[in-house]
């Protein structure tokens, strides 16, 4: 799990039909300093974030359990939105 | 099998299966590390916590543990990350992180099933290592 930022969505009209209704947003992984590290990435959300939040991610098969779980075809999931970025506390 | 001995590896004397074992151990090893990133278990410092009122509903009550990597010296890598925290740990502890999904969900949540890929399981209270000159010498 890490943390990123949403910095946009993405629409595609025809996907897999498990996919139908989520809401697919562009994130941007932050290190614990919430400086960009590495490249943008896809992530379907499970928890109504939206652009402009700092939300974490999960990775990997665990990233379908929110959904159906053995169909939903995805391997990176918008797990919890943090509330804001005073509420993460880094070393002190 | 025949167990090998660090000793013997350089001996003119290895049996050919004993070599072919010892290649395969190196492939094994070789493909452990390229691996090793993601899914083996990792020594990390806690250096903090995150708050999310909106998460998913099969954690609501554990904490999500900011925590950064480190080498068993002590020293800090580039690599950071959340884990749920199933031991009561604190910002400062050193912490042992496992990143596989069945066994961080149940050492956090107590069932299987959660969307968590990294929990906290232990704290550590030593790291006991061979002297560095040791490690040359082999």
């Amino acid at each position: 799990m890490q943390l990123a930022r949403v910095i946009g969505t993405v629409v595609a009209t025809v996907k897999n039909e498990s996919l139908h209704g989520r809401k697919l947003l562009v994130v941007q992984t932050v290190d614990r300093h919430l400086k960009e590290t590495g490249k943008p990435m896809v992530a379907v959300d499970s928890v109504g974030a939206g652009v402009g939040e700092l939300v974490f991610w999960c990775r990997g098969k665990e990233a379908s359990f929110p959904f159906k779980r053995d169909d939903t075809p995805t391997d990176c999931t918008i797990i919890g939105i943090v509330d804001s970025e005073s509420h993460v506390t880094n070393g002190k | 099998m025949p167990s090998l001995a660090f000793e013997s590896l350089d001996s003119t004397e290895i049996q050919t299966d004993q070599c072919h074992l010892w290649i395969l151990i190196v492939r094994v090893k070789r493909r452990h590390r390229l691996k090793s990133v993601l899914l083996a278990m990792i020594l990390a410092r806690v250096v903090g916590n995150i708050v999310a009122t909106q998460k998913n509903i099969r954690y609501e009550n554990a904490r999500v543990m900011l925590c950064q990597q480190i080498t068993p010296e002590g020293e800090d890598t580039s690599y950071s990350c959340l884990a749920l925290d199933s031991v009561d740990s604190g910002v400062g502890d050193t912490v042992l992180i496992v990143q596989e999904g069945w066994s961080a969900s149940t050492a956090s949540t107590g069932k299987a099933g959660a969307a968590i890929d990294s929990a906290i399981i232990g704290v550590v209270d030593r790291i006991d290592l061979l002297m560095s000159d040791t490690l040359n010498v082999r």
